[in-house]
């Protein structure tokens, strides 16, 4: 039904989600955006139960906000993808849990503060920047990855993923990436998902860009 | 009211499309870090809040008020306006004069900000919960002079974002010591807010001290003990 696919190259993070809100048998809305801006620099891309999707983000949102506020500069890409896994880890065994499945997607200027401190271990990221994607689920696991799927069209894609991923695509490749997924979710998924919106964060911030 | 009138100076200025913020930052001592005091706190992406009197309990005002302008995004989807946060504001202060067991907020604030609309805002509250809308306005130690300083050289004509920051700069060297290490400006326009580097303060108050010297020595040539100025 739903379908997010995220890739994360050396200078970019690409995402795309299906554009379809449907309500049963209906659909509502087939250019929905669910590739939710949470920060300049930072996509938050969910499925899942419709209603909680968005509660979940907007809260997310505002609160990443008001911890940069407090800080006086921005969050990383790390410490907001702690935070959001300790949120649907807590949710999961509350009264009433998020069924949200979700996608960071980040991409982090450089912090020379962390350079020092990575100097010494062995990191590929010293001063951390670049990009970021991190898979995580309603029951609180996280995994930082290259590329992931949510949803049912993502085990299609998985396949492609896995055998044309390569970690120093350029922007129109990874485009080309995930036309290649999107068609195979067209052509398999039984539920009709024509349009996909798409998204891409490099160092100059964040660009939408047109629907495939 | 009267940590207040103990705490450094806090000057605002409202423009006719700035609000200017400055505060007197007091002389610390050699091993602090001055960095690190901060009188001039972000509210919100447009808000701004000064505060004279008692800095802890500043920071528990700026805190909450943080959270309800995050809290009224995520309610309303959009952002705060600066009446509605400084009526929250001066709500909380109230509530700790008439609660049981609890102190007031020995703070006055400036709160300077725009809304969607564009147009310049600028608030005072004190300690007793009440606020207002001020074109300009000071807290803090000798308020009463900046503030008779203000009423006369404020002009509603001719406030563009330097006159505006010229003129809070004025009004606090009356009574701050001169040096531009002792005064910290924030200036704030409908799509940005910077604070004034040193290099610009310093020779924006360099002009205002020689400013100052000529119209002192146009005085004593009049030979009268004049009441201007």
């Amino acid at each position: 039904m739903e379908t997010v696919i995220g890739i994360a190259c050396k200078d970019h993070v690409i995402v795309a989600a299906s554009a379809s809100a449907a309500h049963s048998i209906i659909q509502i809305k087939d250019t929905e955006d669910k590739l939710h801006v949470i920060d300049p620099r930072k996509i938050l891309a969910t499925v899942g139960e419709a209603g909680d999707r968005v509660q979940f983000t907007d809260y997310i949102a505002r609160n990443l906000v008001l911890n940069a506020t407090r800080q006086g500069r921005e969050n990383t890409a790390t410490s907001a993808a702690h935070f959001i896994r300790w949120q649907l880890a807590n949710s999961i065994r509350s009264r009433s849990p998020y069924q949200v499945n979700c996608l960071l997607a980040a991409f982090d200027p450089p912090l020379p503060e962390l350079k020092k401190l990575n100097e010494a271990k062995n990191e590929s990221k010293p001063d951390g920047s670049g990009s970021y994607l991190w898979y995580m689920d309603y029951l609180g696991s996280m995994e930082k990855v290259p590329f992931a799927t949510q949803g049912y069209g993502g085990t299609f894609c998985m396949a492609i993923l896995d055998r044309y991923y390569k970690e120093d695509m350029t922007e129109a490749e990874s485009q080309a990436l995930i036309g290649r997924c999107v068609d195979e979710v067209r052509k398999r998924i039984i539920i009709n998902n024509p349009k996909f919106c798409v998204k891409i964060i490099n160092k100059d911030g964040i660009k939408v860009l047109d629907q495939v | 009211m009267e940590a207040v009138k103990k705490g450094a100076t806090a000057v605002a200025v409202r423009g006719t499309d700035s609000v200017i913020l400055a505060i007197e930052r007091k002389a610390a001592s050699k091993l602090q870090d001055t960095r690190t005091v901060k009188k001039i706190c972000k509210l919100d992406d447009n808000i701004f809040l000064a505060f004279a009197g008692l800095t802890a309990d500043a920071r528990v005002l700026v805190n909450k008020s943080r959270i309800e302008a995050q809290s009224h995004r995520l309610n309303f989807d959009d952002p705060i306006s600066v009446d509605n946060l400084t009526r929250y504001i001066a709500h909380t202060q109230q509530r700790y004069t008439q609660s049981g067991g609890m102190r007031p907020f020995g703070v006055s604030t400036l709160i300077g900000g725009f809304d969607d609309d564009g147009v310049p805002k600028l608030f005072h509250t004190d300690p007793t919960g009440v606020f207002s809308a001020w074109k300009a306005n000071a807290t803090g130690r000798n308020s009463n002079t900046v503030r008779e300083y203000l009423e006369k050289h404020y002009e509603a004509g001719d406030m563009t974002k330097d006159g505006a920051t010229k003129l809070a700069v004025r009004a606090l060297l009356e009574v701050v010591e001169s040096g531009s290490k002792n005064i910290e400006v924030l200036i704030i326009t409908k799509d940005s807010q910077e604070f004034l580097e040193e290099e610009s303060l310093s020779t924006l108050v360099t002009a205002i001290e020689k400013e100052k010297e000529e119209e002192e020595a146009k005085r004593k040539a009049k030979g009268t003990g004049s009441t201007n100025v």
